[in-house]
């Protein structure tokens, strides 16, 4: 409540901007902004209500165009002054996540990113850490090495890596002494896991949320099953019964004038 | 030359001239059968689930909200995919009956992996399970090392043959075969490793010509089956 006793003081404004070329986007909305539960209002609208803390909404199917957003402490009444208020400007053919999370110095904001929902290669996850938590720069460590470095608010790195389990970690960067986690994360192929770095430093309650979209995996290019080729197929025409056939032509010439003769 | 002699030399070349190219064609193996009716291999994927409708225009009109679902996102929270996983597979019709087991790819060439073997089938465990939304793949060699394989006489399967899945809970389901296709290996449909769409059981083996220098085939044995 402090901080959006601060929002209320500054007034804060975001501007955004979902970049795309294209009929509808999808939109997630992410809370990340610490112990503050929040009504959310699109074009003057009570969309969300009671909001809270860790959490997200399915992805939406937004249309195209410029879209006001409000965020009011949940409960507030639709006049009451928003504690946070931008526009969301969104294109087609879009995915995208509008973000509300502290930046860097701990003050709650409005960032939105465009998710990659682009093929993976068979048997690949597509893990992404966004930073969006009020602490400085971090290393992403995957299984004790660093996978994603000098990380800052509210930026985002993404990887392609190999279905299975990882030991993951965030650590200030240029260190490896966790500052969140380890956890360990089950990547299942085909799926992007989306991870947001969450929480303040200052106040020792950083933690992670997650968003994930399925349905990103890419086909094997091949099932190579035989090596013998017992079963091959030919579809050539034997040689035997080429032999066999110019035979047949070469009899029906012959015996045809033998014939022709015969019967003169 | 007498006249009786010349004649059937005469026929019987003819004869030969008509039938040998036709048993020639009669007698190479259906390289295709049943139908893929509503099993479409061509086009795009289809669809993702439903969409959530959100906000309906006008969006200044009152009309009735919306709830959007909304869900935890804890690392606890991550929905993770449930399937049965096969662990066996019998096809009377070929007297098959095989041990099942899980793969990936291959992360050199993406190939599916699998198993070195010639008793054992392979589910790709990155895909559908058999039974559930999509294609489930479950592949054998032909032929392997010095001999046949447990997918050897794949291509025999008709349209109306049966086969079970035993699945690692102790379950079993029952699949009947719709269609088999011989495709060439640069055109082995994507769609069969498809998570989405209705459920179908894609049995697939190596087939077609043979290249004995590079030693593999050149084509891809399909058999598609549906729960029954």
């Amino acid at each position: 409540m402090r901080r959006l006793l601060a929002l209320l003081a500054t007034g804060a404004v975001a501007s955004l901007a979902i970049a795309g070329l294209a009929q509808a986007a999808q939109v997630t909305v992410v809370h990340g902004v610490p112990d503050l539960a929040v009504d959310v209002y699109v074009n003057d609208e009570l969309t969300l209500e009671d909001f809270k803390y860790e959490t997200i909404t399915d992805p939406l199917d937004l249309p195209a165009g410029t879209y006001k957003i409000d965020i009011r402490a949940a409960g507030d009444p639709p006049t009451a002054k928003p504690a946070l208020s931008g526009s969301a400007t969104v294109a087609d053919d879009t995915n995208a996540s509008i973000v509300a999370h502290l930046d860097e110095s701990g003050k709650p904001t409005l960032t939105v990113f465009v998710n990659d929902t682009s093929t993976v290669k068979a048997g690949d996850a597509r893990l992404t850490v966004r930073h969006t938590a009020a602490a400085p720069a971090v290393d992403v460590l995957a299984n004790g090495s660093p996978l994603f470095t000098n990380l800052a608010n509210p930026d985002e790195q993404s990887a392609d890596v190999a279905a299975g389990t990882y030991s993951a970690a965030v650590a200030a960067t240029g260190t490896t002494e966790p500052v969140i986690g380890p956890v360990d994360l089950d990547l299942e192929a085909g799926t992007g896991y989306t991870v947001y770095a969450v929480g303040s430093l200052a106040d020792d309650n950083l933690k992670v949320i997650v968003q994930t979209t399925s349905g990103l995996g890419g086909s094997p290019s091949g099932v190579p099953s035989g090596t013998v080729g017992l079963a091959a197929t030919s579809s050539a025409f034997p040689l035997w019964a080429i032999v066999l056939l110019s035979a047949a032509g070469i009899g029906i010439v012959t015996s045809g004038l033998a014939l022709a003769r015969t019967r003169r | 030359m007498k006249r009786i002699p010349l004649l059937l030399l005469l026929a019987a070349s003819a004869a030969t001239l008509v039938a040998l190219p036709s048993w020639w064609l009669s007698s190479r193996p259906d390289t295709s059968a049943g139908s893929l009716d509503g099993l479409s291999l061509e086009g795009p994927m289809p669809a993702a689930a439903p969409r959530q409708p959100w906000l309906g225009l006008p969006l200044a009109a009152r009309e009735p909200r919306v709830v959007v679902p909304v869900r935890r996102a804890r690392v606890k929270d991550i929905p993770r995919r449930k399937h049965p996983v096969p662990i066996s597979l019998r096809i009377p019709a070929l007297d098959v009956e095989a041990p099942v087991v899980p793969v990936g790819v291959d992360r050199e060439t993406r190939e599916m992996e699998l198993p070195p073997d010639n008793a054992t089938a392979a589910w790709y465990r990155y895909g559908a399970s058999p039974g559930g939304e999509g294609s489930a793949v479950i592949a054998g060699h032909v032929d392997y090392g010095e001999g046949q394989a447990v997918f050897f006489r794949l291509a025999e399967l008709e349209p109306g043959n049966r086969m079970v899945v035993g699945y690692g809970d102790g379950s079993t389901a029952v699949f009947r075969v719709v269609a088999r296709r011989l495709v060439g290996k640069d055109e082995l449909p994507a769609r069969i490793f498809s998570t989405r769409g209705r459920p179908l059981l894609t049995l697939v083996t190596c087939g077609g010509a043979y290249d004995a220098a590079r030693r593999h085939y050149l084509g891809n044995t399909l058999v598609f089956a549906v729960p029954v």
